[in-house]
């Protein structure tokens, strides 16, 4: 890679943090224009996408969506893979390939979560803050997790990584072979108490049923203030009701306002992430089941044969302009199913595929690993 | 009646619906024109190459010896590809002398006209009352497949058949042109058959040789897929599957390169993952790789047919890797020998 390509590189992704920082003259549009230049300058499968429709590359509309099963096929990097620093995995069956999202640094990633993750989530300037999943062994190759760690670095004053010892001794990581690590959250409670900051715990959706499963019943109250963020609903079904659901058991055993219970939407192919904006005290603001995308991410719900945008208000597959991708896939097509919505989208699960109409088996059914 | 005798009066049954100029002939035509998605031709085409209308003594023989025996058997069926009830209700009548057959609420007719055709037969019936040692045949998704076993009583014997999917392997090393264009040939017959609806059309096609051979393969393809597009139009597609399309396009035109055809899409590509398999509609990924077992073992409780060309030594070791894949030549994948069932899987 030249040097040349490496200097542009570096320039687009101080421009983009830059503009997240509210701090560039340059407008989404002309930013995301200049990295799809770029990326369709050097990465030739980016470049055949372009032509095969006929983009000019003139409008963030025109720039064509790289589908997230390219992540699994192939490389989508511009950069080569001696100069990754982290490559995030998707999760995936023994079948199914893994999609891999490689990145050169991890200064743009971090600095975006960051900004959002402090307007969605932190009412005060700190918080402890501790997560429903393993320890995380080097090199982290999960975006949640890499984000989750990014939280904890910058909203815990008390966390030291990389192996480092905190003062008070806190686990951070709160989940084993056995499930959630109650002993664990309890202390964590305590110390929040104690130094009277707000508890912020991250996880998915799925160590947060866990969790309800192991209190049976039992109330684990939080400390006031405490967010709950969660991420990474069932992805093959609707997760409408489930997100609602799952909210108001988490309410009731930890004893928060419903509010405070925050849905995170976040992809492996992407470098941003969107939230819901109803905790108390915080900057972004919007209802339940809305999830608010930050200045430097656009979503628009198009149509799935045309790729165009569906009406406002109806239902499209999710397309993302995400600035954060430099060095990737600045315009992503994913197979979730959104709807346009209060200056956000909902979610409203995942493009099934076509329904098998013979004996054949449907696509997602290989991905499920069991047909 | 004996089994032998039973299969044979089903086959005589097969081949009088079928007749193109019989009534019931142009009846049942004209029900699979509004059902199955493919074009007059295509539902000829699929009679012509995927019917079992003569089979052999012998395969007869293997059929039998391939089910186990009982009094009764029931057979659940779900809306198959057109052709399956035939060898679904052979199966049962080689091993029972009394079978009941509930039929897909979506393709009734099929079995309708064998019964009308063969009175005596077997039973058609709404009601499903297994009881201890009868034999329970059942095609469907998994979902259903696990309910209805769950429901059975004890001493039924289950024998559940779910969907999957087909693969090709062609070692091109060395290959003739003649050869290629044969292979190339056999690969878009068994694409168009069923439009890849069927559990055994291929759904991803591994490739062997040098960039050369392989371009070359990918130029034989996109010629014979556009061949025969303008014999056999291709079916409607439902707007989902018209989507997958559209996806599949795209990803390969990211990830290699893509020929259109008219109707179908070729496309080229070095990824050793067969987790992508192709959506239905005449779309061929020829997936150029270097060692051709591992991805398709990593996919082999989905595959229930390899479409094959290449050396002996290839083909052991494709044997040993996926003993219950049934194994033919490019072309043949669709017509599995009448000598149990297509689907190996259940064994």
């Amino acid at each position: 890679m030249r040097a040349a390509t490496l200097e542009e590189s570096d320039a687009l992704h101080r421009e983009v943090r830059a503009f997240a920082a509210g701090q560039s003259r340059v407008t989404f549009d002309e930013l995301a224009l200049q990295i799809a230049r770029f990326q369709a300058e050097h990465i030739a499968g980016f470049r055949q996408l372009v032509a095969r429709f006929g983009s000019r590359l003139d409008s963030v509309e025109s720039i064509p969506g790289v589908p997230t099963d390219a992540f699994k096929l192939t490389r989508v990097a511009v950069h080569p893979p001696e100069l990754d620093v982290v490559r995030f995995r998707t999760s995936g069956t023994s079948a199914e390939a893994q999609g891999v999202h490689a990145l050169r640094s991890t200064l743009t990633y971090s600095a975006l979560s960051e900004r959002l993750g402090r307007r969605a989530l932190m009412s005060e300037e700190s918080a402890v803050v501790v997560a429903l999943t393993p320890n995380p062994s080097d090199p982290v190759e999960s975006s949640l997790v890499f984000m989750m760690r990014e939280f904890m670095r910058s909203f815990d004053p008390d966390f030291v990584a990389d192996g480092g010892v905190t003062e008070p001794p806190l686990e951070r990581w709160l989940f084993g072979k056995e499930g959630a690590n109650l002993t664990g959250l309890k202390r964590a409670c305590s110390y929040a108490k104690e130094i009277q900051r707000p508890l912020l715990l991250l996880s998915t959706s799925l160590a947060l049923w866990q969790l309800l499963e192991q209190l049976d019943g039992v109330h684990f109250p939080l400390p006031a203030s405490s967010v709950v963020m969660h991420t990474g609903g069932p992805k093959r079904r609707s997760s409408v009701l489930d997100l609602g659901d799952l909210r108001a058991r988490l309410a009731l055993r930890f004893e928060l306002d419903p509010c405070q219970i925050v849905a995170e939407y976040g992809m492996t192919e992407l470098s941003s992430q969107l939230y819901e904006g109803t905790a108390r005290g915080v900057s972004l603001k919007g209802q339940s089941g809305v999830f608010l995308p930050p200045a430097w991410l656009r979503v628009t719900p198009v149509d799935p044969l045309h790729l165009r945008p569906v009406v406002p208000g109806t239902v499209g597959l999710a397309r993302f302009v995400d600035l954060g991708n430099v060095d990737s896939a600045v315009a992503v097509i994913t197979q979730d199913l959104v709807r346009a919505r209060d200056g956000g989208i909902e979610l409203l699960g995942r493009q099934p595929g076509a329904v098998a109409r013979g004996c054949s088996l449907a696509i997602e059914a290989l991905l499920e690993g069991a047909e | 009646m004996t089994p032998q005798e039973r299969v044979r009066a089903l086959v005589a049954a097969a081949r009088e619906v079928t007749d193109k100029d019989s009534q019931v002939g142009k009846r049942v035509r004209a029900h699979w024109l509004e059902t199955t998605g493919l074009s007059p031709e295509g539902i000829e085409l699929a009679l012509e190459n995927s019917l079992e209308v003569s089979p052999s003594k012998a395969e007869i023989e293997q059929l039998i010896a391939s089910v186990p025996t009982s009094k009764r058997a029931w057979v659940l069926l779900s809306a198959n590809v057109f052709v399956g009830a035939h060898r679904a209700l052979a199966l049962a009548l080689a091993g029972s002398e009394r079978v009941l057959v509930r039929v897909s609420r979506r393709d009734p007719v099929f079995v309708a006209a064998l019964f009308e055709a063969c009175p005596g037969l077997f039973e058609i019936t709404s009601e499903l009352a297994p009881a201890h040692g009868d034999v329970f045949w059942a095609y469907g998704k998994k979902d259903t497949l696990r309910t209805v076993q769950a429901s059975l009583p004890a001493g039924v014997q289950f024998l559940g058949h779910g969907p999957g999917a087909g693969a090709a392997l062609v070692e091109l090393s060395d290959a003739t042109p003649k050869e290629m264009q044969t292979q190339a040939q056999g690969l878009v017959l068994d694409t168009v058959l069923f439009e890849q609806r069927g559990c055994l059309s291929p759904r991803g096609v591994v490739v062997t040789g040098s960039m050369d051979e392989v371009n070359r393969f990918a130029e034989c393809v996109v010629a014979e897929l556009t061949s025969i597009g303008k014999r056999v139009p291709r079916g409607e597609l439902s707007l989902d599957e018209q989507a997958d399309l559209v996806r599949f396009c795209d990803t390969l035109t990211y990830v290699g390169k893509v020929f259109d055809t008219e109707p179908g899409i070729v496309a080229l590509s070095q990824s050793t993952s067969l987790s992508a398999l192709t959506p239905v509609g005449r779309a061929i990924h020829i997936q150029h790789v270097e060692e051709p077992i591992l991805p398709l073992a990593r996919i082999g409780h989905v595959l229930t047919s390899v479409g094959f060309f290449g050396s002996e030594t290839l083909r052991s070791q494709l044997l040993r890797a996926l003993p219950k894949v049934r194994v033919t030549a490019l072309g043949k994948m669709q017509r599995p020998p009448f000598d149990g069932p297509v689907d190996l899987r259940q064994r």
